[in-house]
């Protein structure tokens, strides 16, 4: 702890040796305001390691031949995994009502493929399939939805499929009777909150996986995608990242091809391959 | 259970606790065996050398590492053999922590093997760790190592090696981070800013101030103004007040300056006699800034500037501050200031103090 006491701190110089680092591996960005939000997360790492500054850290991070461990409990201490199901749901109901007739109306026997790119703990992609399944399309059509997150912690908890109340705020009581039931842990205390788990046969629909957005080698291993949402996660990239993810997401996209981004989220600066339309009352980006 | 238990009795240092802490440096559990290691150095008992140099043998990396660590807090008699071994350690971190031990002691002896691991170390942590050392030596020797280092084509190596330079009094160490200031690279200029900002001395701000002047570079430009204003010394806060004449530095300037501290604010009221009004405004919004009393009474100097438009802007801020310091003055602007609009600032900051 004396050790801690010392030294453990962000200079400035340790903080834009960090921030960039972390720029150009996650795309994540932290200005000169966010030193002190950046320092809150990282230190419970710093301090595990038995480090007493975060230019010790920065060094791990970049050169250790472990470094690979470390980098993945940085972005489960990164990553924002704030979301619930049915949200922003006028994106959702554009794919469900617009763009998934048309898309078949054209090519009825060749699968549709959406994805969650940012996928947090998975109510995003399970949103899409209860609407999409509600519009009776998952079972008379091909549809393949992948969900892919930064944070493996986030992908492991998707994948259980438990949730909280939280993650329920939005969704319509009769969706929640359907797609989900009560769940319990084996020693439940008193004090634990109520939790459910989403129907098995919905998860398994979804292909979950751990995909970084700014890494090319990730990106293009995904398949070629019809429908991309990547929603509330740009607000957190620099313009540099932005734009290197929306060139991934170009590549993969065939045309026309469907990018949503979150409602504050603005892409007209930063790409040309992208045009943004209104489709069914939402706005999306529709590669050209 | 045991290691945060070592962690506690450590961190407290209870007489009670001595034993169980030494014996803890045998630990079976390696965090144990660490956690003790770093504490110990903090207790009076002769033990402690021999316990840290054995933990040097450790088969743990981790375990020489924090033996590596807690080394810096001993006695640089004992301290300095030990951790030469260790600088040959196999383990890079067991390594970088020797040498960032060996620049605590700031031991002149070290300098021969923290130059070969500065120059060759095979993990690039270690090299950087044992340059910053060097630094911590300073001296002719250590900057002789250090200038070409602060041209490496590694970022890490080269930054680690300018923040060496800054460490170092010498006037041999100030040429390089010139060199540094004026490099086409701005990530190498930042670099050389913070070091200068850390050495200070003689020259170094004014080689801020032309940084701050002519780099085109935002950022670099903007880092230049908050060194100077780090360095805080009457040479620095004269270049502050002059870069206030650069419309395109000003607000960054009276920002840097409002952050010098009131023990520097007689120092930056010089300002006021600067011939140019746009200057003495900017100091005017500068010590405004600054929030203190002394400050603003440095600043009710200005409602006599000579100039107009300087008279107002010491009005307005001391109306916005809400002193009652220069009522009086305050008042005979109202009534008889040449200009109308200081009149009537005058009378309006007048009236809201009634």
């Amino acid at each position: 702890m004396r050790f801690y006491a010392e030294t453990l701190g962000l200079s400035p110089n340790a903080f834009a040796l960090l921030r960039d680092l972390i720029h150009e591996r996650l795309g994540l960005f932290y200005d000169d305001g966010k030193q002190d939000l950046l320092a809150d997360k990282l230190s419970p790492l710093v301090i595990e390691r038995g480090f007493d500054s975060f230019l010790d850290y920065y060094y791990l991070l970049k050169y250790d031949e472990n470094a690979a461990d470390e980098w993945r409990r940085v972005i489960d201490a990164l990553s924002v995994q704030e979301t619930y199901f049915w949200r922003e749901m006028d994106q959702v109901h554009a794919l469900v009502e617009e763009i998934t007739p048309a898309y078949f109306a054209r090519r009825p026997a060749m699968p549709l493929r959406i994805w969650s790119a940012a996928c947090a703990t998975g109510e995003e992609p399970l949103t899409i399939a209860m609407a999409l399944n509600e519009a009776g399309w998952l079972g008379r059509a091909p549809i393949e939805i992948y969900a892919t997150d930064i944070s493996p912690a986030a992908i492991a908890k998707a994948q259980a499929g438990i949730y909280r109340e939280r993650s329920f705020r939005a969704l319509p009581e009769h969706l929640r009777k359907r797609y989900f039931v009560p769940w319990r842990p084996l020693e439940r205390s008193e004090f634990e909150p109520a939790q459910w788990q989403v129907a098995p046969w919905l998860r398994a629909l979804i292909r979950w996986d751990v995909v970084n957005l700014v890494s090319d080698k990730d990106v293009q291993r995904m398949p070629t995608m019809h429908v991309i949402f990547c929603r509330n996660v740009f607000i957190y990239f620099s313009e540099s990242s932005i734009r290197r993810t929306v060139r991934l997401f170009s590549q993969i996209l065939v045309a026309p091809g469907y990018l949503f981004v979150g409602a504050s989220e603005s892409l007209l600066r930063l790409t040309a391959d992208f045009e943004l339309q209104e489709v069914g009352g939402a706005f999306v980006y529709v590669k050209r | 259970m045991r290691e945060s238990a070592v962690k506690i009795a450590g961190y407290f240092g209870y007489d009670e606790c001595v034993e169980l802490l030494l014996a803890a440096c045998a630990d079976p559990h390696l965090n144990v065996r660490r956690a003790a290691l770093e504490h110990i150095p903090f207790l009076e008992d002769d033990r402690v050398a021999d316990i840290l140099r054995n933990a040097l043998r450790d088969p743990q990396a981790q375990v020489r590492a924090a033996a590596a660590r807690a080394l810096a807090y001993t006695e640089s008699a004992f301290a300095l053999q030990p951790l030469l071994e260790a600088l040959e350690d196999r383990d890079p971190w067991v390594r970088y922590f020797a040498a960032r031990s060996l620049g605590r002691h700031a031991s002149p002896e070290a300098l021969p093997a923290l130059a070969r691991a500065a120059q060759s170390d095979e993990a690039h942590h270690v090299r950087a760790s044992a340059i910053e050392a060097l630094g911590r030596i300073g001296g002719p020797r250590a900057v002789a190592v250090l200038a070409p280092l602060a041209a490496d084509e590694d970022r890490d190596i080269a930054r680690a090696a300018l923040a060496g330079l800054g460490m170092v009094s010498h006037p041999d160490a100030l040429p390089p981070l010139l060199a540094a200031l004026r490099s086409p690279q701005p990530e190498r200029q930042l670099d050389a800013v913070r070091a200068l900002a850390e050495r200070g001395g003689s020259g170094a701000a004014g080689a801020l101030q032309w940084v701050a002047t002519a780099d085109a570079n935002e950022e670099v430009a903007r880092a230049a103004i908050e060194a100077l204003a780090r360095l805080a010394t009457p040479e620095a806060i004269a270049a502050l007040v002059s870069l206030t004449a650069n419309e395109a530095r000003r607000e960054a300037c009276i920002a840097a300056l409002a952050q010098v501290g009131e023990e520097h604010a007689e120092q930056v009221a010089h300002g006021l006699s600067h011939p140019q009004p746009a200057v003495r405004r900017a100091v005017v919004e500068a010590l405004a800034r600054m929030k203190r009393p002394y400050a603003s009474e440095l600043l009710a100097t200005a409602l006599d500037d000579p100039e107009g438009s300087v008279r107002l802007a010491a009005v307005q801020a001391l109306d916005r501050l809400g002193s009652r310091r220069a009522e009086r003055q305050l008042a005979t602007l109202a009534h008889s200031d040449p200009d109308l609009a200081v009149r009537r600032a005058a009378q309006l900051a007048l009236q809201r103090k009634t």
